[in-house]
C-alpha cells in the first residue's frame, strides 16, 4: 500500500498532503494533551511495531504481496490521533532510510495508512461495542472488524488514487504519464487481496495483541480500547512482553521474504510495465513517467538494503540477516525518536484522560 | 497605653525615587551555565550514577556492559571506531548502526538525550566539511563520511555516559601508562570538579549580589576578574591542603594505582562480541 514517487500526479501528491494537514495539527494537539510521558514512550515502540508489521510481507492471491498496517492496533490502544502520528513517523522513516514509499506521495501514504485507517477502526469498533455483548468475545470481535475494515477502506482509497491517474494525466497520445491502471482495474487489485488476506491479518493482530496487552499491561491502554475488564490482570504492570513481542516480530520479519512479488503498485519502471503487458487489457497502455529518477533511487538504505545483498550474492540466510538489520535499525529509530519527543511532555499521569 | 509621639526625620520621609538601570547579566548567565555544564560533565556521568546508585533507570545493555573493565571497554571502543572509519562495506556500516541504535535506544530519553543529540551536532559539522567530497566521490561520500562520525561520537559519548572518570583513568593502567600520569589526571579530574563548582558559587554569588547595572570598581566585568583570582586561590589553598593530608598519611612520593581485573567472564564476552564484529568486518570486507 505503500505508494511510491511517479505513481501520482504532483497534483494529487499536493491535494493529499495538505488535506494530512489539519488531521497532523489536531492529532499532535490531542496527544499533547491526553498522552504523558510514559504513554509517548510506548507510543514510540507502538510506531516501531507497525514500522515492522508493515516490513512483514504476506503472499497475495494473484502473486503479489501485502501487509498490516498495525494502525488499528494503536488506534486502539493509545486514541486514532497518536496513531496517526506514529504511523506517520514511521512511514517517514521508512520513505527517508529505506526509499519504501514516496517522499511527494508522502501525504497520500499518510492519508490511507495514518488517517483513514485508524480513525475508522476506532468507529467501527465504537459502533460495534455497543451492539455485541460485553465480553471479551465481543471485544475481539469489534477490534478484529474494526481493524479489517480499516485496512480495507485504507486500500480502497489507496486504489482510488491509483485508479484516477490514467483518465486525468495523459500526453496527447493518450498514454497515461503516472499509474497506467485505471479503477477498473486498481480497485479490485488492491481491495480484494486486502480483504481476504492482509485485511485479516491486521485484524486478528489487532485483536489478539489489544487483549494481550490489556492482560499484560492494562495501564497502558487508555485509548478507546480500555475499559471492560473482562481479562484478569496480570499482579504488575509491565512492558517486558509488549518488547519480546517486537522483538519476535524483528526475528521473524525475513519470513517477508519467502513472498516473492512485489505488492501491487509498488513496482519499478520495469515492474510496472510488465504488469501493465501481464493485465492483458490492450486498452491499458504502458505509463511514460515511471522512470522519472526519485529519492528511493538513492535512500542510504534503500529497498532494505535487498537489492545490495542480491548483488553481493548473499544467501538467504544473508539476506534475512541484512532485512532483520534494517527492521532493528527502523525499530530502534523510531524508540529513539519517541523517547525524544517524550522528554517535552510533563511526567503527569492525571493527562492520560482519553478513555475517560 | 498611649504610643510615643514618632517623628521620622526628614531625610527617612523623603520620597525616594530609585530606579536601577536595565541591568545586563548575559556574559554573567553564560558563564554560570557553561562552567556548570562543564562540572556536570566532569560530574559522574547520568548512567554511571545511575548505575552505582540506582538513581534513576537503567539500560540492561549498560548495565551489562558495567561489569565490564573500562579498560577493556578503550580497547573495545577503539577497535570499533577504527572498524567504522576504514569499513567501506555498507552492509557493515549497517551492522555498527545497527549496534550503536539498539545501545542508545535502551537507555532512558535523557541518556538519549545526553550521547546522541551531541553525535548530530558533530556529523552536521562533518556534513559540512565534507561537503568538497561531492565533487571527488560524490554526495554518497559526504554522506558515509558523517555516518561514520555519528556513530563513532555516539559510542565514545556513550562510553562517557556510563564509566565514571576515575575508573577510566584507572583503566589506563592496561596501557602500562605511568602511575604519575593517572594520578595527575586523576587529580585534575578531581579539582576542575571542586573549583568549577566553587567559581559557580561565586559566579551565583556575584549576579544575586548586583542589582541594576553597577559602574566603577563594582562593575560586573571587573568583579569576574575577581573571581578567576578566588577560585585561583582555592586552588592554592586545595593544593596546600592535599599535600598535608598525603603528608598525613604517610605518602612516600610512590603512588600505586590498582589494576582491575580484566578477565572477568562479562569481559570475556565482551571480547567476544567485538571478535565477532571484527570477524564481521573480515567477512564483509
Amino acid at each position: 500500500m505503500h505508494i511510491p514517487d511517479n505513481y501520482l500526479s504532483p497534483q494529487t501528491d499536493a491535494v493529499m498532503a495538505v488535506a494530512m494537514v489539519p488531521v497532523w495539527v489536531h492529532s499532535v494537539r490531542t496527544v499533547r494533551k491526553t498522552l504523558d510521558r510514559k504513554h509517548l514512550s510506548f507510543l514510540g515502540i507502538c510506531a516501531a511495531f507497525s514500522f515492522l508489521l508493515m516490513m512483514f510481507n504476506v503472499p497475495l492471491p494473484g502473486g503479489t504481496t501485502g501487509h498490516a498496517v498495525g494502525g488499528s492496533l494503536i488506534a486502539l490502544l493509545l486514541g486514532p490521533e497518536a496513531a496517526c502520528i506514529a504511523v506517520s513517523v514511521a512511514l517517514a522513516i521508512q520513505a527517508l532510510l529505506f526509499g519504501d514509499g514516496g517522499i511527494l506521495s508522502f501525504g497520500a501514504n499518510c492519508f490511507n495508512m495514518a488517517f483513514v485507517l485508524p480513525f475508522l477502526s476506532v468507529l467501527v469498533f465504537n459502533g460495534l461495542r455497543s451492539h455485541l455483548p460485553k465480553n471479551a468475545t465481543g471485544f475481539a470481535i469489534s477490534a478484529a472488524v474494526g481493524g479489517w475494515v480499516g485496512i480495507c477502506v485504507a486500500a480502497l482509497c489507496a486504489s482510488i488514487e491509483f485508479g484516477i491517474q490514467p483518465a486525468l494525466f495523459h500526453d496527447a497520445a493518450g498514454n497515461p504519464l503516472f499509474c497506467p491502471f485505471p479503477l477498473s482495474v486498481s480497485i479490485p487489485a488492491m481491495v480484494i487481496p486486502h480483504m481476504l488476506v492482509a485485511g485479516v491479518v491486521e485484524g486478528v493482530s489487532c485483536a489478539a495483541i489489544l487483549l494481550f496487552i490489556k492482560r499484560t499491561a492494562s495501564e497502558l491502554v487508555v485509548g478507546p480500547g480500555a475499559g471492560d475488564v473482562f481479562t484478569t490482570p496480570a499482579k504488575k504492570t509491565t512492558l517486558v512482553p509488549t518488547i519480546v513481542l517486537t522483538l519476535v516480530l524483528i526475528v521473524a520479519t525475513p519470513l517477508g521474504l519467502l513472498a516473492t512479488g512485489d505488492a501491487w503498485g509498488e513496482w519499478d519502471a520495469e515492474g510496472a510495465a510488465t504488469a501493465v503487458q501481464e493485465n492483458g487489457d490492450s486498452s491499458i497502455k504502458p505509463s511514460v513517467g515511471l522512470d522519472a529518477p526519485t529519492y528511493a533511487d538513492n535512500a542510504p538504505l534503500g529497498d532494505y538494503m535487498q537489492v545490495l545483498a542480491e548483488n553481493d550474492n548473499f544467501s538467504f540466510v544473508g539476506q534475512a540477516a541484512v532485512y532483520i538489520l534494517s527492521g532493528v535499525i527502523g525499530a530502534a529509530s523510531l524508540t529513539i525518536i519517541f523517547k525524544l519527543v517524550s522528554l517535552a511532555a510533563k511526567d503527569d499521569n492525571s493527562k492520560t484522560t482519553y478513555a475517560a | 497605653m498611649p504610643q510615643p509621639d514618632i517623628t521620622l526625620p526628614s531625610w527617612l520621609a523623603q520620597r525616594e525615587d530609585y530606579r536601577p538601570e536595565h541591568d545586563k547579566t548575559g556574559f554573567m548567565a553564560r558563564n554560570l551555565l557553561h562552567l556548570t555544564s562543564m562540572v556536570a560533565h566532569v560530574k559522574m556521568g547520568g548512567g554511571a550514577a545511575a548505575l552505582a546508585y540506582g538513581t534513576g533507570p537503567v539500560s540492561p545493555i549498560d548495565r551489562a556492559l558495567s561489569h565490564v573493565s573500562p579498560a577493556l571497554r578503550l580497547i573495545g571502543l577503539l577497535v570499533c571506531i577504527a572498524l567504522t572509519l576504514i569499513a567501506h562495506n555498507p552492509v557493515f556500516l549497517m551492522l555498527m548502526g545497527c549496534v550503536v541504535l539498539v545501545m542508545v535506544a535502551l537507555r532512558p530519553a535523557a541518556g538519549i538525550k545526553a550521547t546522541l543529540l551531541p553525535s548530530f551536532g558533530a556529523a552536521i559539522v562533518a556534513l559540512v566539511l565534507a561537503i568538497p567530497a561531492i565533487w571527488v566521490n560524490g554526495a554518497v561520500a559526504m554522506v558515509s563520511i558523517a555516518a561514520k562520525i555519528l556513530l563513532n561520537v555516539t559510542l565514545v559519548l556513550g562510553v562517557s555516559w556510563t564509566v565514571p572518570w576515575n575508573r577510566l583513568i584507572a583503566g589506563l593502567k592496561l596501557f602500562h601508562l605511568p602511575d604519575e600520569i593517572i594520578f595527575t589526571l586523576d587529580l585534575a579530574l578531581k579539582h576542575i570538579e571542586i573549583l568549577g563548582r566553587s567559581a559557580t558559587r561565586l559566579n551565583e554569588a556575584l549576579v544575586l549580589r548586583s542589582v541594576g547595572r553597577t559602574r566603577g570598581r563594582f562593575d560586573k566585568t571587573t568583579s569576574s576578574a575577581g573571581v578567576m583570582g578566588a577560585t585561583f586561590l582555592k586552588a592554592y589553598t586545595c593544593g596546600q591542603a592535599l599535600d598535608e593530608a598525603m603528608l598525613c598519611r604517610g605518602f612516600t612520593g610512590t603512588y600505586v594505582c590498582r589494576r582491575e581485573r580484566v578477565m572477568t567472564p562479562a569481559g570475556i564476552i565482551y571480547l567476544g562480541g567485538i571478535a565477532l564484529l571484527v570477524l564481521c568486518y573480515l567477512l564483509l570486507g
